[in-house]
């Protein structure tokens, strides 16, 4: 029981971190605390599937799926938050706006009916008293991936170094001749195909809904703030932690409480540390 | 971003003018089902002046003391729980839930506040998001008190108020007009004291005002008290016009609704939230689209509003009756994308 609950929320868990990271890495960039992320998610979830359902093919769902979000990412950059880079705030409550935006298109495109979907991998192994249903698997080695992507990207490439020097400070990075504006795009892009990857591994939950996004979204945010706002490492351990100990605390208490202990556990920590768990947050940095 | 913001409708010193002005006003608004409206524009009416008053408190916080809540609409919803809980359980008058509505509005909101204590900025804002969910859970979870899922009603009966009958749709629009119109009043008495200055004063520069000897801190939980206060009560009036209510009338969307017709109106006007909230109903009413489009149309007016004008629509209307030069019209064209990279924030 124990060990089950802690694997079901290690799968959880690894969808968290991926939509945290997501959020950490426009955050780090622009300062803009980008609400409408469960929206993205919820949009790479319907791009795998209308995917699926024309071609029968997950894999080009999710092929689909980052494409889609990438040039989402493009398109709100360019159009909307490229405006709101000097007042973070309005940055915020333009993400709000685009939360009514998205939620509205998709229930015009897919009606606000719950749709269900088989899991691109189906069946379990039994191990006794431990089953590991196969998805779960493919859902963690591909969050691994990504995230072990998005760290040696990062940590080990020119790109990566220009990133994390206008995290750090736009104006010396800019004098240093790295392309401030263009860099920050890329910033937007790479959260929202983070989060068109979360949306695939969304689906594996069986049903899919123009709302879908929403439990994700606060999860998404609980984890950004626990590991600190701006710390990839940071969202990725909190995203495991908090997968963890949702998944224990519902099969030991009850789980229809989930959300409040989600955000009971989430408004704990940030008195207890206002600035996440994550030493010396703010700013995207491992 | 609110650093060339009007801070008070009018500035007439200690003149009574804009009381006056919102009285008449409210007067003739509470006029209105005796010029013989249909009985849809009265229910249209009576939900915007409900939310007029709730986007009220959330703009005097908003707007004044410059704290943005995510959780107006939960307080909102408390309210209204408050009002049914007492009427079912201890059979509780409209009347006489009032006062529990606007008191458990008024602790819910000084509540949602203390995070401020520890947190600040985005965190504080995320927080309250956080706060909102975890009292929509509540709502849901305990049954025995609020019918869960289920909802909770409440039925106006034959009460009687002012010689207004609860029951009926154009007297309890009158009524809440009324109420609305005196909680309008007690806002502007706050706004032109000495206090409603101290308050904007932190809004321009909590610092600046922490050293001058404001209590920033206890300053900041009394405007929360005061919002929450207004959307206790808002949330009352709102249970019986609707005559029942649930846990998803109460969530992270409709504290959205709240911020968008805040924002639509002007928040640092007194007025604004009402004129956004009567254009927010009344708009979709008048395009006739579907409920879809209308929420997909709202969210781009959102977005235009505070990219173009982030001090609403009254801001426009008073430039164009009383053009005056811009104090930073500098900054202005910076938001509006041309900044240099040199101009941008180092550090939130």
């Amino acid at each position: 029981m124990l060990l089950q609950q802690a694997y079901n929320g290690l799968a959880i868990g690894s969808i968290y971190a991926l939509i945290a990271v997501g959020i950490t890495l426009v955050y780090g960039l622009s300062r803009i605390i980008h609400f409408a992320v469960g929206e993205l998610v919820m949009f790479g979830a319907f791009t795998t599937w209308e995917v699926q359902r024309l071609t029968g093919s997950y894999t080009l769902g999710f092929a689909a799926a980052a494409i889609v979000m990438a040039v989402v990412g493009i398109l709100t950059e360019r159009f909307v938050f490229r405006f709101t880079l000097k007042t973070p705030l309005t940055g915020f409550i333009v993400s709000l706006g685009l939360i009514l935006v998205f939620q509205g298109l998709a229930v015009v495109f897919w009606t606000a009916n719950t749709q269900y979907v088989l899991p691109p991998l189906q069946g379990a192994w039994d191990l006794g008293a431990f089953i590991v249903i196969k998805q779960t698997v493919l859902n963690i080695a591909i969050a691994v991936a990504v995230l072990g992507l998005c760290y040696v990207v990062l940590m080990h490439t020119k790109y990566g170094k220009a990133l994390r020097a206008v995290s750090d400070d736009q104006g010396a990075a800019a004098l240093m001749g790295i392309p401030v504006r263009r860099v920050i795009t890329s910033a937007f892009v790479a959260g929202s195909v983070l989060c068109g990857v979360a949306g695939w591994l969304v689906l594996s939950a069986g049903s899919i809904s123009p709302h879908v996004g929403d439990s994700y979204l606060l999860r998404g945010f609980a984890v950004a703030l626990i590991g600190g706002l701006g710390s990839v490492s940071g969202a990725a351990i909190a995203g495991i932690g908090l997968g963890v100990a949702e998944s224990l605390a519902a099969g030991y208490v009850s789980s229809g409480w989930n959300d409040a202990y989600v955000f009971g556990l989430m408004i704990a920590i940030l008195l207890w540390r206002p600035t996440g768990l994550a030493k010396g947050s703010e700013g995207a940095h491992i | 971003m609110s650093a060339s913001a009007p801070s008070v409708p009018a500035k007439g010193g200690r003149s009574a003018l804009p009381y006056l002005g919102v009285l008449a006003l409210g007067v003739a608004l509470a006029l209105l089902p005796y010029a013989g409206p249909t009985n849809h524009v009265v229910s249209l009416a009576t939900s915007a002046v409900i939310f007029a008053i709730a986007g009220s408190g959330l703009g005097f916080l908003w707007g004044q003391s410059g704290q943005l809540s995510m959780a107006h609409a939960a307080v909102f919803g408390l309210g209204g729980y408050a009002g049914a809980i007492t009427a079912k359980f201890f059979g509780l008058s409209f009347l006489a839930a009032m006062p529990v509505a606007v008191l458990v509005g008024l602790v819910s909101g000084a509540l949602v506040a203390l995070p401020s204590l520890r947190t600040q900025g985005h965190y504080f804002v995320i927080l309250t998001f956080a706060i909102g969910e975890v009292i929509a859970v509540v709502q849901r979870r305990i049954e025995w008190l609020t019918g869960g899922q289920e909802g909770i009603s409440a039925q106006p009966g034959k009460q009687v108020l002012l010689g207004l009958r609860l029951a009926n749709r154009g007297e309890y629009f009158t009524l809440i007009v009324l109420i609305g119109t005196a909680v309008l009043l007690v806002l502007l008495l706050i706004m032109r004291s000495r206090w409603g200055t101290t308050l904007r004063g932190m809004r321009e520069n909590a610092p600046l005002a922490a050293s001058l000897g404001v209590n920033v801190t206890l300053n900041r939980i009394y405007a929360f008290a005061i919002s929450g206060a207004v959307a206790g009560l808002a949330g009352h009036l709102y249970l019986y016009q609707v005559r029942f209510i649930e846990p998803n009338l109460f969530t992270a969307q409709a504290s959205i609704i709240f911020l968008m017709i805040v924002l639509l109106g002007g928040k640092t006007y007194l007025l604004g939230p009402a004129v956004g909230a009567f254009l927010y109903f009344f708009l979709s009413e008048f395009l006739g689209l579907p409920p879809v489009w209308n929420l997909i149309g709202f969210g781009v007016v959102l977005i235009v509003m505070i990219l173009v004008a982030p001090n609403g629509i009254l801001s426009i209307i008073q430039n164009l009756v009383a053009p005056r030069a811009k104090p930073n019209a500098g900054t202005e064209a910076a938001d509006k994308g041309q900044a240099q990279v040199s101009d941008l924030p180092n550090k939130a």
